[in-house]
């Protein structure tokens, strides 16, 4: 028998709503990485075979030359670009975030807005779980342990925080002008690669310098997850107070954004 | 309940905006069985995406205070890279069902045997309908939308379809749109006629039938 149905309380939406997440979660393993061949083990391996490619790149052209600080080199380069790996992968990705999964949205329970969250949380957890990998193989042949994991984490989830607002924004621009969008958002990621801070310090540079790539959240972010790699060998600057700003600035543009955007989405 | 409220919908190409809902209002409740009749390009499969929640309407309101089925008709409810049993355990986990359970469910009433464990693209059209409706069986949705491709296709499995709807007639809602009067007869107990971006409510099926062969 039915009965005329309450509203549900708030803890039974949001119970409601993670379940949709976990469902869409593991959805997106499946479609993504199969379930033979080597499945899940190219969610760890494609942003590790690029991060070791760029390592052993660097490494190569700066030859025995010292790093500033002596940080490790290989530590250095690969959690750097990792971390921008995710910021990258999440925006360049967001445009055709639902076109690619717009079957999902024939469930009513499945918005777009809980598709772009299961997506950015699973490549986060990926990103993640690559960073620790490669943290715990660094130290065991380098002797180079992370000076506070945590903050390592924390950084991985403000960079996951901030890439899925971005991503939001050029969901909705994709949906209003789709043409645009497509030519901007790949120069847009290759642009802010100078400004994530993924192959220089704060510190290395003159004033002048230091302040304009400090305007950039990406630079604060990767200061703070060095921080979390290095500690205190070297000077770090970073502003947490900045970096929140821009996290809650571009999730809440995104989603009036993707609100405004909503009945211009075709499937 | 489910409530429309001043919906419209437009489309724009090409610089050219072409408004194909006009402002509709509607209000479904559990137990109603209505069939929606209109014409090609009346704009049914417009209205059917709108209930269902896949596309939101350019102005107006849609409240949903009951479960609302995909629309049935569609293949796009389940993925074609994945499994028949893939799909069934990602609704489960969606609709908090019984995984196991489910599976079991979903593959005895699809009659699709060891396909099941295949990838829905290997599917043919027919088997692809009954996966989709069997799910849609497990679920048991207080609302189920229904596109006449559903009357089509394998007789058998239609009148299993039209079998089971029928039996939760009362408790669950039906909305079928239609082009063909003889569908709606079978399941639906009033009719609304969808013309010109408006929809209008008939109680007395024979009237709405005179009505909208006249269009």
């Amino acid at each position: 028998m039915r009965t005329e149905r309450q509203e549900p309380s708030l803890l039974q939406v949001f119970r409601a709503r993670m379940r949709v997440m976990a469902a869409l979660m593991i959805r997106e393993l499946h479609t993504r990485f199969g379930r033979e061949n080597l499945g899940y083990i190219w969610l760890f391996m494609e942003p590790a075979l690029l991060g070791v490619g760029v390592a052993i790149w660097q490494w190569s052209m700066q030859g025995s030359a010292a790093m500033p600080g002596n940080l490790n080199k290989f530590s250095f380069f690969l959690i750097g670009y990792i971390l921008f790996y995710l910021f990258r992968t999440l925006v360049s990705r967001s445009p055709h975030g639902i076109a690619a999964n717009f079957q999902l949205l024939y469930h009513s329970r499945v918005t777009v807005e809980s598709v772009m969250w299961a997506r950015s949380v699973l490549d986060g957890a990926a990103v993640a779980v690559c960073i620790t990998i490669f943290l715990v193989l660094i130290g065991v042949a380098l002797g180079d342990w992370p000076s506070d994991p945590l903050q390592i984490m924390v950084g991985v989830a403000l960079m996951m925080l901030l890439a899925h607002g971005t991503g939001l924004i050029f969901l909705a621009a994709t949906a209003i002008n789709p043409g645009i969008v497509d030519k901007i958002v790949h120069p847009f990621t290759y642009l802010s690669i100078p400004f994530s801070g993924m192959f220089y310090m704060v510190w290395w540079l003159p004033g002048s310098f230091q302040e304009i790539v400090l305007l950039s959240p990406l630079m604060h972010i990767m200061e703070f997850t060095r921080e979390g790699q290095f500690g205190r060998r070297v000077p770090y600057t970073y502003d947490m107070t900045y970096m929140l700003i821009w996290i809650a600035a571009v999730n809440f543009i995104g989603l009036c954004a993707l609100k405004v955007a909503k009945p211009h989405m075709e499937h | 309940m489910l409530q429309l409220e001043g919906v419209c919908k437009s489309f724009t190409k090409n610089g050219i905006t072409r408004e194909v809902l006009s402002g509709i209002d509607a209000t479904f409740l559990p137990g109603d069985a209505v069939g929606i009749l209109g014409r090609n390009g009346a704009g049914k499969s417009t209205l059917m995406r709108i209930l269902a929640g896949v596309e939101q309407p350019t102005s107006g309101k849609v409240r949903r205070r009951m479960s609302i089925s995909w629309p049935m008709g569609y293949d796009a409810a389940v993925h074609g890279a994945l499994t028949g049993a893939d799909n069934t355990r990602f609704i489960a986990r969606l609709y908090d069902r019984p995984v196991g359970w489910m599976e079991g469910f979903v593959q005895e009433f699809s009659e699709i045997g060891e396909e099941f464990r295949k990838p829905v693209k290997t599917y043919s059209d027919g088997m692809k309908a009954r996966l989709i409706f069997a799910l849609s069986m497990a679920v048991d949705f207080d609302c189920y939308l229904i596109d006449e491709v559903i009357a089509a296709g394998d007789a058998r499995f239609a009148e299993r379809c039209r079998q089971a709807l029928l039996a939760r007639r009362g408790r669950s809602a039906l909305i079928l749109v239609s082009h063909q009067t003889n569908t709606v007869r079978t399941l639906c107990s009033h009719a609304a006629i969808l013309h010109e971006g408006r929809l209008i409510f008939h109680e007395d099926l024979d009237q709405a039938f005179a009505e909208y062969e006249q269009l």
